[in-house]
């Protein structure tokens, strides 16, 4: 057991190297931002395309429902750890935590914070744009787990569903180095039972986060 | 040796835990809504709701009584006397009460009017997860009288509740009177600042055991109410 381990980290660090000597011989961006050179014809369609993507993000809240009328935006991040491509498909799994004050207690209750955490899946597809500027629309699917919070004390949590779109702006800074903006949209849909006529009111919330982060390439074939 | 310790820790863990926490669903989110008016039923803006939940308990390491309370959701009266109030639905709560003309965080007390509270409210009350209130009256606190309530217990029987219904200053009335009460050491309040020129009704439920068996009845009686104060005795 212990071989295969050490096996698996040998095969990941010549992984890396190769990468990386990959990357300066072909382009300046780590998973080729010019045109000329993405069209290569050596380029397999599906490889393994590691990169981590960490970002703030600034939360906010649209619509008709209580995350918009009851709580304003306060602060986020997220994480995202691409593993593979197919043509310019990229997948990845992804975290975001987005957290809300309370601003109208007799809709959202006497409680602080609302946190929402996106656990999520996210694809998305790359288009060159220019010379180390692509751009990346997505979608995303996943779970979600909202929890009401002061001070510590829990005011209990609500699960559901997260379907997303957006789209990444991803400006090469340096080797393996990127800067990206983000756009996003989430429908949110915890499970909250409630009086019939406000059911829609509690159960179909809406995001539209904007974010700024670093991409960190890792592997790239 | 490895048991001592594991045994160490679960009787630390049990003697200093707590089971004082008010804990909610989360997931499930109840309505109170209603409206506010004087004693002649014209809307009164800007008066405080609050809803307020306890739950009583015990602390592991010394057994003293404490409690954890909250003013789980709160707002004030549109131009039209109403309001309306979500908050998500406790799990283990002992009592819930609505408060009227109580100040709450940020809203103070209308002192021209009197205040009054709905306690005693159970899951068992809501109508697809709502409480409609309906009518509230409150009343000038300036056009008020004293009534004051004497109990004369000749029958062996022990008053287990005590209510009022009417215009009364700081009432507590209790959402569900029919239902026992479980705390057997009940206090009631003897003296009430109550509106002039109205007809209030006493409830009261009466606990007596025969033969293990414990009966309990409910009983009303209306007393008059005038320009004066009013000393009642209730006799049973």
């Amino acid at each position: 057991m212990k071989n295969t381990y050490l096996t698996i980290l040998i095969l990941l660090c010549l992984n890396f190297a190769n990468a990386q000597t990959s990357d300066s011989l072909t382009t300046p961006a780590a998973d080729k931002v010019q045109p000329s050179e993405n069209t290569s014809k050596e380029q397999k369609k599906f490889g393994f395309a590691v990169f981590l993507k960490l970002y703030y993000t600034q939360p906010g809240a649209i619509g008709n429902n209580v995350l918009s009328k009851a709580n304003e935006g306060a602060y986020g991040f997220g994480i995202e750890h691409n593993v593979i491509r197919y043509d310019n498909f990229y997948l990845a799994p992804g975290y975001e935590f987005t957290g809300y004050n309370v601003t109208d207690v007799a809709l959202a209750g006497n409680i602080e914070h609302t946190n929402i955490n996106n656990y999520y899946l996210r694809v998305a597809y790359k288009l060159d744009v220019v010379k180390k500027l692509t751009v990346s629309p997505f979608i995303t699917g996943g779970a979600l787990m909202i929890h009401q919070k002061t001070n510590g004390k829990s005011y209990g949590k609500q699960r559901g569903a997260a379907f997303g779109l957006g789209a990444d702006v991803d400006f090469y800074l340096e080797q393996g180095l990127s800067l990206f903006a983000r756009a996003r949209y989430n429908y949110l849909s915890p499970n909250v039972a409630a009086n019939a006529e406000y059911e829609s009111f509690f159960n179909n919330l809406q995001q539209l986060n904007f974010s700024l982060g670093l991409r960190v390439d890792i592997i790239n074939k | 040796m490895l048991k001592k310790i594991l045994l160490f820790f679960i009787a630390v863990i049990a003697l200093t835990a707590c089971d004082d926490d008010l804990k909610y669903t989360g997931d499930e989110r109840v309505l109170y809504q209603g409206r506010i008016t004087d004693a002649n039923g014209s809307p009164l803006q800007g008066i405080p709701v609050s809803v307020y939940i306890s739950k009583e308990g015990y602390s592991g390491l010394y057994y003293n009584s404490i409690s954890d309370t909250d003013i789980i959701s709160y707002t004030t009266t549109d131009a039209g006397g109403n309001y309306k109030m979500f908050y998500p639905a406790p799990r283990n709560q002992n009592n819930i009460a609505l408060l009227v003309n109580y100040q709450n965080a940020y809203n103070p007390q209308n002192t021209t009017y009197s205040s009054t509270s709905f306690q005693n409210l159970i899951p068992e009350n809501l109508s697809d997860n709502k409480l409609n209130f309906e009518d509230i009256k409150l009343f000038e606190v300036a056009n008020a009288t004293t009534l004051n309530i004497n109990i004369n217990n000749a029958g062996g029987y022990a008053i287990s509740k005590l209510n009022l219904v009417g215009l009364i200053d700081k009432n507590e009335v209790d959402y569900n009177f029919n239902l026992p009460l479980e705390d057997q050491n009940y206090n009631y309040q003897e003296s009430y600042l109550v509106a002039k020129n109205q007809t209030v009704t006493l409830k009261y439920q009466t606990r007596t055991y025969i033969n293990d068996n414990t009966l309990i009845s409910n009983h009303e009686v209306q007393i008059a109410i005038g320009s004066e104060p009013v000393n009642y005795t209730l006799e049973f």
